[in-house]
């Protein structure tokens, strides 16, 4: 491929790449399309940075998983409990 | 986090059909299966620790009232979600234009943390969460219920989208662009190796 295509390429990539990242991370792309995301990563830092950042902060997301696990569930089973024993009965 | 295993929902079920019947004892032990999971789900929406626990409270009263018209056809969490993300929305609808609140409740993750890491390390990562929260929070809601499904609860595309009653193609479209904007919030902490 000459010099002008592969700069023509590399143009239309950076422009498809950012749309497409997300769905590249989270392991829905195509094999073809996810290539073609790799080898433009490959050639460009600034995408590159945008797919490391983009990952970091998903890995981060995932540490605000975790509740305070059974003392929210009892606590919250022990005051609905007490407000429906006082709610007047329903007819079911 | 992904749906429940067979068993998990076959007992699910057994509960479910004793509360419909309007065994409280029964619907206690549902909100006991979920209530952490919702819990942490409405923390991610940005309310504060005691909205979260009024609005989980509000929902599984909501819920207990409304069993007798849910008909299995979704996943009771589902339901149970689509109950709270409406009552979220009204909460959040609530609050003073001013802009997010951030909580200076403790955060629940320290209680239940690997207790090695030193004061400073814990501080550190508490430090890091809130500010991930708060950028979070600085999101619309139309963005960060996406983010906060997929990311921070670890749903997949499909149940995600299916929780918030969105084609998957449309889905995945606020989930980047939630995901970008949170990017752009925080890049000075991941250039700064922060994250």
């Amino acid at each position: 491929m000459n010099r002008v295509l592969r700069r023509l390429r590399f143009r239309i990539d950076h422009g498809w790449t950012p749309p497409h990242a997300s769905e590249y991370l989270d392991g829905e792309l195509s094999a073809g399309a996810r290539k073609r995301l790799e080898r433009h990563v490959d050639d460009c830092p600034e995408c590159r940075e945008l797919l490391r950042g983009l990952k970091l902060l998903i890995a981060n997301l995932g540490t605000l998983r975790a509740g305070d696990g059974e003392l929210v569930a009892a606590s919250l089973a022990t005051s609905v409990r007490a407000l429906l024993d006082q709610a007047p009965p329903q007819s079911r | 986090m992904s749906s429940a295993t067979s068993g998990e929902r076959a007992s699910e079920d057994a509960l479910l059909a004793r509360a419909r019947d309007g065994d409280m004892d029964a619907f206690a032990e549902l909100v006991m299966l979920h209530a952490d999971r919702l819990f942490a789900t409405l923390r991610g929406f940005g309310l504060s620790e005691s909205e979260a626990q009024e609005v989980a409270q509000e929902t599984f009263l909501r819920a207990w009232r409304a069993l007798p018209s849910f008909e299995g056809r979704a996943q009771f969490f589902t339901w149970l979600f689509r109950i709270g993300f409406n009552e979220s929305q009204r909460r959040l609808a609530r609050r003073p234009p001013a802009g997010v609140e951030v909580s200076s409740e403790a955060d629940p993750l320290l209680d239940l943390a690997d207790r090695s890491p030193g004061p400073a390390a814990l501080a550190e990562a508490k430090e890091l969460r809130a500010a991930i929260r708060h950028a979070l929070g600085e999101l619309p809601l139309e963005l960060r219920a996406p983010v906060v499904l997929r990311d921070v609860q670890g749903l997949s595309t499909r149940e995600a989208a299916s929780m918030l009653e969105l084609g998957e193609a449309a889905f995945k479209s606020r989930l980047h662009r939630g995901r970008m904007a949170l990017r752009t919030l925080l890049l000075p902490r991941i250039a700064a190796g922060e994250l």
